[in-house]
């Protein structure tokens, strides 16, 4: 309908009524009732079939209806029968087509000029310039001179790809996730302690608890969903934050314990001390399944309430008060996110928690466990099939026997499998700088906006001699530094697997077409073996099914072990499977939790009492900088860098636009502060304009940023946590001061 | 960033591929239709067509049990406590309603307040408050609002709406937003095609926490909680509309401010209405002039009459590219009842005629002539009066009548005064003189008060106004202030010139100060609203 016709088309059957009740207008909005259980829906967008599809952005792993047309999707809304999410979503789910519709897909090859503009190429051009590059790369260097940074956002089945093409076809060493940024805390704090990197517990455990415990963890805006499942809790569970910042979940809480920033350690070694003092732990279950729980106790006798509540700022009376809440709760879960996991002794933390789980005895039964909530969609795919920290199927590189098993389930030969580990990220990243490594493939991760120290990062980048990116988008702010930019297609372009925190793998599938000559990861891994020389390695690898097969095979007899799900159509039709599902499972029920038999992972299966002393916080605020920076997720509809969340126009509406720097009331009014005034903020590394909003949610002396601005980063510090090399970017310290105009 | 040579050509020192080039494309060929092929997904099970929604269980508490008497209506009910601020209900309503771009008919805002000890935040989600005396349904020229009679739901009739946008500026939260690819206005009709069907709006299906249900409400209920002021902090006057939303919280948000509260937010220019406004006025003071020049010897011309009506017909023309479906607002007289904007169209309308009759009188019946003329004068000015009432009803602060009616009569005068002080006439010249340089600096000082604010009593409309005037355009702020001060010395020195071109290029100046100010008045109007995001 041209506009003319639209304005004056109707006028004759205009003119015939007072009222016009129906016409073209009218009928847009005309809802019909569709089939598939999904109540009514708009009249145009009618489904003439629909699928479910696990979500891709958290690692809640919600399931979607996908409503298509000629298998193509045209909308889709919450899955009711996906035992994860019952028939809800965050509106990152509810919006999850509309990143694959943006104007600034990529949709061919882009390869830099010797002007440096990016030049569209094929993809002949752009991988036979991929493999020559890289190899040369490597002849004048050495292997391991090229180096991967990979993402929790692929499905498991493009991870594996990778990460054997990586290493086991291409001769690197180095490779990492972006879940370095987001889990391998927890990873190496479950691996010390309980042998195996196992988060124990399933969704379930929110409903069943009496105490939860929420440590750094935001869940009303970071997991919406998994906040859903603590409401459809019927016993009115007491729900306890611990968290510096007064936040939506703390609000919505029964209790929030505002303890000083970083003093997280010293809380839970003061809460394992009075615990132990009063005798409120369960002796039998320490001394059955558990080892280190005498020196343990000896190393918080120092951590007297008066010690604990000077360092955190927690009268004693509520450390009192909350170790006997552990001890009268009859099934206590702790749960923690990156409150824990993103700082320079996160790991050390978690055990922390995961001790009091122990010493107490909520482990292994309903509504207990000491529970890591992962940060990705798939960042579970990453810890134990992707290739990096771990040999393929949660094994170890350095290990002879588990190279031979990998080698024999995968049939690879066994010398183009490396025995040593990997570097980490920020190892990565150092090794670019020291000229170490020279060339670095991104895929599907926003290192030059997510990383810490950007200005730092930023030289890093430009120092490589070969960057690729492989992403959705060449506009992100690291493909615009890219040598070459191979265009990928997105969620829902694609078929695989993503295992979610509960350790439950979901199905993902394909129901759209990717823009122009976008491929699925799958796909250019598929490609670029072939390119590279090495197709014959991968000829089996033809399929996402074909891959998953593999990773069955060198799953077995692992505590991950998933031989037992049969296919794709297995998952789609039981609502996922959590692991473990090994073959010999009769039964494979739909929630299940690990420990019940209070047997570990270790040699003599007993769980570890792990613990030092607390560190010092690497950069303390001083008089120059005298605020403490956090940083976190501003709300429930921005995802990380904002490459894909970005792009809906519904979600933009749902957060602010200025980067909003949050201040306490007090500071703000003795730093003339108003709200709403532009203030500068400054570390050592850099400085940056943000929009006052003076909150007492924040305490006096610290001040909170979203990560989703890039400028966030300009000021965070560069600082690992020493087990698990994961960046602590909950802790830095700046200058703020009002922008004079 | 530093490039290295890119050339693939450069690195030929490398052994040659072990593949042949052809087979090669192939390959790329067959995987980039394999990706374009999207019948992967049949190989599972697709959902069974006749799967009931199991969804109406779940969200069976959350519709009331009965429908509504008489005297009743349904409402929504927001448990402020229960939401957690996943905001997913602005995404289902846009999802399962099959609304365009960013289009949705949820919002979410929020309130923040508490003791510095205990800081506290509850996010409020609104859509249409579905009042008992709605403001769209008042404001609108042509009737394309309807209040449901069996279950009070405010519906828009999307046919029916003539896109002029009337209805999101008399509703006081700003319900109904235009579509320009549209050309009208849309919102919220609780689902009324699912909540007919006992099926849960897309919000209240959508919402995790079950925060957002719909209830039976009485209408004399919502009169008398509207009538205490009861609705939710930091809101427009609920007696205004009476809207039927319930918010419950255990919290006493009573001092509670929305986070956006300081934040200044621009509305539209509306171009159309500024040149609608300021022609139609100018007009006015012309035929004023016209009329007093009567009793002059020379008395008005026809050059005159024709300009007069000139201006006017464009000034009516521009109207007609404000409106989204200029077609359909033949039906203008359906709102004559409630609607201001529909006085002020049938005002003008009733102008047209008069004005072809001057002009036909001038050849035929030159008697007639001064008699029309005022009559024209008289009904200028009552629809300047409806123009005036068309904003000071929508109940926005800085739109009220005195505000609203200096500025225009403003207008009206210094046209009037300028055409005098053109006149051969010397008295009327002197009197013209006299009054326009008076009018400018009366608003020169209107507007100096009140941009100071400061003062006590300032509303925080005004300040929010005069906050985005300084913000976003506080040069146009301070021509237009220099403008209404500093003229008047100028025209003081030209007028002792006898320079009629100065005198004309000052009153050109004016009348760039003029719509200077009518730009200002629609772009930095505080909106009434409900919290927004900070």
């Amino acid at each position: 309908m041209t506009k003319y016709q639209f304005v004056i088309g109707d006028l004759s059957t205009d003119l015939l009524q007072l009222k016009q009740r129906s016409g073209p207008l009218t009928n847009d909005l005309v809802l019909t009732p569709a089939q598939f259980g999904l109540g009514k829906v708009p009249y145009r967008i009618e489904p003439d079939a629909a699928t479910t599809s696990v979500c891709g952005y958290c690692s809640t792993g919600c399931g979607l209806k996908v409503h298509l047309k000629n298998n193509h999707a045209i909308n889709l809304s919450a899955d009711f029968s996906y035992p994860v999410n019952l028939g809800m979503a965050c509106p990152k789910g509810w919006e999850a087509l509309s990143p694959l519709e943006a104007s600034d897909r990529g949709t061919t090859p882009l390869i830099r000029s010797a002007s440096g503009e990016m030049k569209p190429a094929s993809w002949d051009t752009a991988l036979s310039l991929f493999c020559d590059r890289i190899k040369s790369i490597q002849s004048k260097y050495r292997p391991a001179s090229a180096a991967f940074i990979s993402t929790g956002q692929m499905v498991t089945e493009e991870m594996a790809f990778l990460g054997a093409l990586a290493k086991f076809g291409m001769g690197m060493v180095h490779g990492d996730g972006n879940t370095r940024q987001c889990m391998a805390t927890a990873v190496a704090a479950y691996k010390q302690s309980f042998g195996f990197d196992a988060p124990p517990y399933t969704y379930k455990d929110f409903e069943e608890s009496d105490v939860i415990f929420l440590v750094g963890s935001n869940l009303c805006i970071a997991h919406p969903i998994l906040w859903q499942r603590i409401l459809m809790n019927r016993k009115k569970p007491r729900v306890i934050v611990i968290d510096p910042r007064r936040t939506e979940t703390a609000m919505a809480a029964s209790d929030h314990v505002g303890l000083k920033p970083k003093s997280d350690l010293t809380l839970f070694y003061g809460l394992a001390h009075i615990l132990i003092r009063n005798g409120w732990i369960k002796r039998e279950f320490i001394e059955a399944h558990t080892e280190g729980f005498h020196d343990f106790s000896r190393h918080v006798e120092a951590f007297t309430p008066a010690r604990v509540s000077s360092e955190t700022g927690i009268d004693s009376e509520t450390l009192l008060s909350l170790a006997r809440t552990i001890f009268k709760g009859s099934a206590v879960s702790f749960w923690w996110t990156m409150g824990v996991n993103q700082s320079h002794e996160g790991t050390r933390t978690a055990q922390a928690i995961i001790n009091l789980a122990l010493m107490t005895g909520n482990i292994g039964r309903p509504g207990t466990g000491a529970n890591s909530i992962t940060g990705q969609c798939n960042a579970m795919g990453s810890r134990l099939f992707s290739n990096t920290t771990n040999l393929m199927g949660g094994h170890d590189f350095t290990n002879p026997l588990h190279r031979q098993k990998v080698s024999d389930a995968l049939g690879i030969p066994l010398e183009r499998i490396p025995d040593r580990h990997s570097y980490a990220y920020d190892q990565i990243m150092n090794a670019i700088e020291s000229g170490e490594i020279r060339a670095l493939w991104i895929i599907a991760t926003n290192t030059a906006h997510s990383w810490m120290s950007q200005a730092r990062t930023e030289g890093i980048l430009r120092k490589l001699e070969f960057l690729v990116v492989q992403d959705m988008y060449p506009t992100t702010d690291t493909a615009r530094c890219a040598h070459l930019y191979l265009p990928a297609g997105g969620w829902g372009e694609k078929e695989g697997t993503f295992i979610n925190s509960e350790r439950r793998f979901g199905i993902t599938k394909k129901v759209r077409k990717a823009p122009g000559d976008a491929l699925a990861d799958f796909n250019i891994f598929k490609l670029i073996s072939h390119y590279w020389g090495c197709g014959d390695l991968f000829k089996e690898w033809d399929s996402p099914q074909s891959v998953f097969n593999k990773m069955k095979a060198t799953s077995q007899g692992q505590p991950c072990d998933i031989t037992g799900i049969i296919d794709y159509e297995m998952l789609d039709r039981e609502g996922g499977v959590q692991w473990p599902a090994p073959m010999t499972h009769a039964v494979l029920h739909k929630e299940r939790r690990l420990f019940e038999d209070g047997r570990f992972y270790h040699e003599n299966q007993k769980a570890k009492f792990i613990f030092s002393d607390p560190a010092p916080i690497p950069e303390p605020p001083s008089s120059a900088f005298p605020f403490h920076l956090n940083t976190g997720r501003g709300s429930s509809s921005q995802w990380h860098t904002e490459t894909r969340t970005g792009k809906s126009k519904i979600l933009n509406q749902l957060h602010p636009h200025e980067l909003i720097v949050e201040i306490n009331t007090d500071d703000a009014l003795n730093l003339g502060i108003k709200p709403g005034n532009k203030v500068i903020l400054e570390s050592l590394r850099g400085s940056i304009t943000a929009i006052a909003h003076p909150t007492s949610t924040v305490q006096p002396g610290s001040v909170f940023l979203a990560m989703h601005s890039k400028q966030t980063n300009q000021l965070t510090l560069w600082v690992v946590d020493p087990h698990s090399r994961q960046p602590a970017y909950k802790s830095c310290s700046v200058s703020l001061r009002k922008l004079a105009i | 960033m530093a490039l290295t040579l890119l050339n693939p050509s450069s690195v030929m020192s490398l052994p040659p591929s072990p593949h042949n080039l052809e087979s090669f494309q192939d390959l790329v060929f067959r995987t980039l239709k394999d990706q374009q092929d999207l019948t992967a997904v049949e190989r599972f099970t697709l959902i069974h067509e006749n799967q009931p929604s199991s969804l109406s269980k779940r969200y069976s508490t959350l519709l009331p049990v009965t429908i509504p008497a008489k005297g009743e209506q349904y409402a929504f009910e927001v448990d402020l406590d229960r939401c957690s601020s996943c905001k997913a209900c602005v995404t289902a309503c846009h999802n399962l309603n099959g609304l365009t771009d960013n289009e949705s008919w949820r919002r979410v805002g929020t309130l923040v307040g508490g003791s510095p000890l205990k800081p506290e935040l509850r996010t409020v989600t609104t859509a249409c408050h579905h009042c008992v005396d709605p403001g769209c349904l008042n404001g609108c020229p042509v009737g394309a609002y309807e209040k449901d009679t069996a279950t009070g739901i405010v519906r828009h009739l999307d046919d029916q709406c003539i896109g002029c946008q009337y209805c999101s500026m008399t509703c006081p939260y700003d319900v109904p937003v235009y579509l320009p690819s549209l050309g009208i206005v849309r919102k919220c009709d609780m689902c009324y095609q699912r909540i007919t069907g006992a099926e849960a709006p897309a919000c209240v299906q959508a919402c995790p926490n079950e925060a957002i249900a719909i209830r039976v409400v009485t209408k004399a209920q919502v009169t008398e909680r509207a009538a205490e002021g009861t609705f939710l902090s930091d809101t427009p006057d609920p007696r205004h509309t009476k809207p039927t939303t319930v918010y419950k919280t255990q919290l006493d948000t009573a001092g509670f401010r929305a986070a956006d509260h300081f934040k200044p937010i621009l509305q539209p220019a509306h171009w159309p209405l500024i040149l609608m406004l300021l022609l139609t006025q100018g007009s006015a003071g012309l035929w004023i002039a016209m009329g007093i020049v009567t009793f002059t010897a020379t008395g008005p011309t026809f050059i005159a009459t024709l300009l007069a009506s000139l201006t006017f017909t464009a000034g009516l023309m521009a109207s007609f590219f404000h409106l989204g479906r200029p077609m359909k607002a033949w039906r203008f007289f359906l709102g004559l009842k409630t609607s201001w904007l529909s006085r002020e169209i049938l005002a003008f309308n009733a102008c047209l005629p008069l004005l072809m009759g001057c002009l036909i009188s001038w050849k035929f019946m030159p008697a007639l002539v001064p008699t029309l003329h005022f009559i024209m004068s008289g009904t200028m000015l009552i629809a300047v009066v409806c123009s005036i009432f068309v904003y000071s009803a929508t109940g926005r602060n800085s739109w009220r009548f005195s505000r609203t009616a200096g500025k225009f009569f403003g207008s009206v005068a210094l046209a009037c005064l300028s055409c005098l002080l053109l006149t051969g006439d010397p008295f009327m010249r002197a009197v013209g003189w006299v009054g326009f340089i008076v009018v400018l600096l009366a608003r020169g000082l209107q507007e100096l008060a009140f941009s100071t604010i400061d003062k006590p009593g300032t509303s925080d409309e005004d300040a929010h106004a005069v906050f985005s005037e300084n913000t976003y355009y506080p040069m146009l702020a301070r021509a237009r202030r220099a403008g209404y001060l500093f003229l008047p010395v100028l025209l003081i020195y030209a007028g002792s010139l006898h320079k009629l071109y100065l005198s004309a290029g000052l009153i050109a100046l004016v009348a760039l100060v003029e719509l200077t100010d009518r730009f200002l008045f629609f772009r930095t109007v505080a909106p009434n609203r409900m919290p927004g995001v900070r």
